[in-house]
């Protein structure tokens, strides 16, 4: 036993397998230069057929009017916001990891970022379709954008969280997509290069914008990730608030909360690791990319989704206290009998909640189910079913029965048109998500490059060896000096 | 006149007639003058002691019924079927139930109870309510249900006037069932009941269409408040000093939450200021207003498959309220009727969370709408505490551009009465002072803006300032009670100022601890009924 411990015992290697640099570009290249298999064909097209019935729905809610869905005189909001905020938050975790952890130098985020952000942008698009289509007249959306007209010149109300919401998700879009992308252009240069099809060099060649690879091209790649990184940053925080405030600024009992900014961030990353758990656990299944994406890596994302998870769950709790302790009736009315009285219309998905978002992500603090694939794969599912269901509690069990008695709302469930608008967006995202893993590298080339000499198997191999070393040869070798 | 074998003319008969009656031409001038006969002073009649117990024996010889009894009324809308085909009157929710297009079975909670219906979650938040089979000899119906706190045990009630046929033209047809075959010929008079009913469980549900389902204001003391009179001469102070109360805690400095109680700073009103006033001790449910508000306004009809849906579309609707006892609350004692508008308030929530600025505050205190500038998001409806904002669903009025819009198949299919407004006579219903709102826009009371907006350019072009009185909305023109009154607050002799300094000790304003300033205000209900005195509700509040 030497005294000598340059590497962490605790965290196993973030590159498995002994790779070479060579081998990483073929492994992560290959499957968007093979032909698409017959699963990845099947997902396709069920995403893309679940696309086409989100437009046929969106399409009849647009043309008849918002009738179309059971919203009412009372519920003005339902299955449009639930799953507008349920998207944001899960757009959540891609800038997340991008960002704050490069900032923190966290060097197992390369494995899983590209997904990640990829997926941020794909769920931030979903999101952004439902407060545009829940308009009355979307054909007048554009009266939210503040620009000199020649309506009177009307401006917009820069008192209304929805307008806040405008501008911080278009900025949280923007930051995101152009973050992904210039992580992206030095692996699409890497597919160009190794292109041997016409369109695909030329695709790849416009895509990599004319990167060459050389110094200046890294240094400024390298100065533009960080500034972008620092932009992001605040935005992983600033958008769930915003979209927070929504509630917490309005009237309605349940609402008007102070704690949402902060609770809405913790479930908004929780349910984003959760998604990311989801495609990451099939995406390595099927690229055959598990020794990139590591059980260490879901081990320590399965480590955020239990932190994250138990900060929301503290933020549930504090929040019925609250109610409780504030004494006002009617806040406490809104929790006691709206939520967690079984027998109330919803006290069902109150309890949903509790149990998918609180209970079952403890599961976590054992090592062995961190570690273990099905488990953590059931999980990251009940977690987002679970997130669903907070935004719906949040969303109509406040409103459905609010000051007046004589407004209580009858029964809400959904049509089939605000179902199929919900399904249409999970089509748009895995149709995005097919889409994506097959024509970009899924693992950022260039960054697990970057690692694989710290992190790598053989690094810890050679590490071994080194650290085996006695005292008495490791003096002999630096006496010397 | 011909055809009754008489030749003189209408006018040298009704002349005629009246003359031989009151004796002479010259008493016959001075009726039509005066506009009343008086009638003779016949001194109070003379009690008959003998009239009583003849009565007393026709009650005691009444055929005894069986246990149930069956009960026919006529709707304040519809009446014996007569207003069946208006829809204003179709759609008009009925005083109590809160129910409309269409009869039901009125039963008592204890009937609910021997027919094994729970009244439970499933009953209150659902339409779809049990039905029952009532039969009377031959006669038979099968109506669904709702259950009226503070019936008789053994008495259904069912409304008149419904099941009307095809040619009754669309608004009529297919609504409810008639149960006119129930009433008999008694003697000269015709019997509205029928003694000796059988009441079964049709084990199947049908749809009801309610405006309102929940029926008691939980001891909400900040929404309304209501007492009884012993408990007011005992507590007469209690509601102004509770607002007292508010004014003191979360307005120290300057007593005055309308500096305070916001973030936006107060605006000037320099000029006119509109207010309303409600006098709930006064109104008696009968809905002349929500009927006035619909005809005035262009308020769209939406049909039973919308109302449903709680589509309805009233800007002015009557929350019904039964008191009664917790614990027993088929013991009411009483009813009460809170006229519910568009508060109108100066420190409106509604308007901030506008992103587009749609809906916003005029100098003259009135919440106004830019249908023109909505784009329909819906969240000022969700932040109004008064829950009186109403969406434009679909196409209720043919107003939109989308063309053949209304045929809905899927969801929300229509109603035939709906499409009455594409007929081009039909829209002459339509008061041309006012918008006709498309579909996607949110829509709510104006406090009748376009006669205000009249009544001032009538002063103006006269030259004279505005007289008290002058604008009136069609709420309060329809009102019969005169509970609702109206005008300018900033005139210091105005009937709405009078009112409201006249009863400081029943004035409150709906849910005023959230300091939305609204420009209604009430006057508590006084009860002349024994037992729960209310108004002794949680007395905490929040800000």
């Amino acid at each position: 036993m030497s005294l000598n411990r340059y590497e962490s015992q605790a965290r196993g290697p973030l590159v498995e397998g002994s790779k070479d640099y060579r081998q990483i570009t073929e492994d992560i290249c290959r499957p968007v230069e093979a032909k698409p298999s017959t699963l990845w064909w099947t997902g396709f097209l069920i995403s893309a057929a679940l696309l086409i019935f989100g437009i046929v729905s969106v399409t009849m809610e647009v043309i008849y009017g918002v009738g179309q869905w059971n919203l009412n005189k009372t519920i003005g909001w339902g299955w449009d916001i639930t799953n507008f905020v349920w998207w944001v938050g899960i757009g959540h975790a891609g800038t997340l990891i991008s960002a704050i952890l490069l900032l923190f130098r966290q060097g197992w985020r390369t494995g899983v970022n590209r997904a990640a952000e990829a997926m941020t942008i794909f769920a931030v698009m979903c999101a952004g379709q439902f407060p545009i289509w829940h308009m009355g007249r979307v054909w007048n959306a554009f009266f939210v954008m503040p620009y000199p007209n020649t309506r009177g010149p009307l401006w917009v109300n820069f008192n209304s969280p929805l307008l806040w919401d405008v501008f911080a998700i278009s900025t949280y879009f923007t930051v995101s997509l152009l973050f992904w992308y210039a992580g992206l252009l030095p692996d699409l240069a890497t597919l160009r290069d190794r292109a041997k099809v016409k369109w695909r060099k030329w695709f790849y060649g416009m895509a990599s914008f004319g990167w060459t690879g050389s110094t200046k091209h890294w240094q400024r790649h390298e100065a533009l990730s960080l500034v972008l990184a620092g932009l992001a940053t605040p935005l992983v925080l600033s958008v769930h608030t915003i979209v927070s405030f929504d509630f917490a600024t309005s009237i309605v009992p349940g609402w008007h909360t102070t704690i949402f900014p902060p609770y809405f961030v913790a479930g908004a990353v929780f349910s984003g690791f959760a998604m990311v758990q989801t495609l990451l656990l099939v995406t390595r299944k099927v690229l055959n990319l598990e020794e990139y994406i590591t059980i260490e890596h879901i081990d320590v994302m399965n480590k955020v989704i239990i932190l994250t998870g138990s900060i929301v769950g503290i933020a549930y709790l504090t929040e019925l206290f609250m109610a409780w302790y504030s004494a006002v009736p009617y806040e406490w009315f809104a929790f006691k009998e709206n939520r967690v009285n079984l027998n109330s219309p919803y006290g069902w998905s109150y309890w949903i909640m509790m149990g998918c978002n609180v209970l079952s992500p403890q599961i976590f603090w054992i090592k062995k189910m961190r570690r273990n694939i099905l488990v953590t794969f059931f999980m990251s599912i009940l977690v987002n079913i679970g997130m669903w269901f907070e935004r719906f509690v949040i969303i109509v069990t406040s409103v459905y029965r609010d000051y007046l008695p004589s407004s209580w709302s009858t029964y809400y469930s959904p049509t089939l048109w605000e179902v199929g608008f919900f399904l249409g967006t999970i089509g748009l995202f895995f149709t995005c998500y097919f889409l994506f893993s097959k024509y970009f590298p899924v693992i950022a080339i260039a960054e697990i490059k970057h690692i694989l000499k710290r992190n790598g198997d053989n690094f810890k191999e050679a590490m071994k060896t080194e650290e085996e070393e006695s005292l008495e040869a490791f003096e002999h070798a630096n006496a010397h000096h | 006149m011909k055809w009754s074998g008489n030749n003189k003319n209408y006018d040298t008969y009704f002349k005629e007639y009246w003359q031989g009656k009151l004796g002479g031409e010259s008493a016959y001038s001075k009726a039509l003058q005066n506009g009343f006969v008086e009638a003779s002073a016949g001194g109070g009649g003379s009690y008959n002691g003998g009239a009583l117990s003849s009565v007393a024996t026709a009650i005691a010889s009444y055929p005894a019924g069986g246990k149930d009894e069956l009960v026919l009324y006529q709707k304040i809308a519809i009446g014996s079927g007569s207003g069946a085909t208006n829809p204003w009157l179709q759609e008009l929710p009925d005083t109590v139930t809160k129910s409309n297009w269409g009869n039901c079975a009125l039963i008592s909670m204890k009937k609910a109870e021997e027919l094994g219906i729970k009244l439970d979650v499933d009953y209150e938040y659902h339409p779809d309510k049990p039905v029952i089979k009532v039969q009377s000899g031959n006669n038979s119906v099968e109506l669904p249900i709702l259950v009226v706190p503070g019936m008789n045990a053994n008495t259904i009630a069912i409304a008149v006037g419904y099941g009307r046929g095809d040619k009754l033209g669309r608004t009529a047809a297919g609504i409810g069932k008639n149960v006119f075959p129930f009433a008999s010929l008694s003697g000269n008079t015709i019997s509205y009941e029928a003694i000796n009913v059988t009441v079964t469980d049709a084990k199947r549900k049908e749809k009801v269409a309610q405006t309102q389902i929940h029926n008691s204001y939980e001891d909400r003391i900040e929404v309304l408040r209501e007492t009884t009179l012993a408990y007011f001469k005992k507590n007469p102070n209690e509601v102004k000093e509770w607002r007292q109360h508010l004014v003191d805690t979360y307005a120290k400095k300057t007593g005055d939450f309308r500096k305070e109680g916001t973030l936006y700073g107060a605006h000037d009103q320099p000029g006119l200021k509109w207010g309303m006033n409600i006098d709930m001790n006064v109104c008696n449910g009968c809905n002349a207003c929500v009927v006035a508000c619909h005809a005035e306004n262009n308020v769209p009809v939406v049909g039973k498959a919308e109302v449903l849906r709680y589509h309805d579309m009233h800007w002015l609707r009557i929350d019904r309220y039964f008191i009664s006892d917790e614990k027993n609350p088929d013991d009411v004692k009483g009813v009460v009727f809170m006229p519910m508008m568009c508060q109108h308030c100066d420190n409106a929530p509604c308007e901030n969370v506008c992103p587009v600025a749609a809906t916003t505050h005029s100098e003259e205190g009135i919440n106004q709408m830019a249908y023109n500038r909505c784009i329909g998001t819906r969240y000022c409806a969700n932040n109004c505490p008064y829950k009186v904002r109403r969406f434009n669903w679909a196409d209720y009025t043919g107003a939109d551009t989308f063309p053949n819009n209304q045929n809905q198949t899927v969801v929300g299919k229509l109603d035939p009465v709906v499409f009455q407004m594409n007929d081009p006579v039909s829209r002459m219903v339509l008061n041309p002072d006012v918008t006709v709102r498309s579909r996607g826009v949110m829509e709510k009371c104006s406090f009748c803006i376009q006669r205000t907006q009249h009544a001032k350019l009538q002063a103006k072009k006269e030259n004279r300032v505005l007289h008290d009185g002058e604008a009136k909305t069609a709420c309060q023109q329809a009102c019969p009670t005169n509970a609702i009154m109206f005008g300018n607050v900033h005139d210091k002799e105005s009937q709405i100022n009078k009112v409201r300094f006249d009863n400081p000790q029943r004035l409150f304003y709906s849910l005023e601890q959230l300091h939305v300033l609204p420009n209604v205000s009430y006057l508590a209900k006084i009860r002349n009924t024994e037992g729960v005195p209310g108004g002794t509700g949680h007395s905490e509040h929040g800000g």
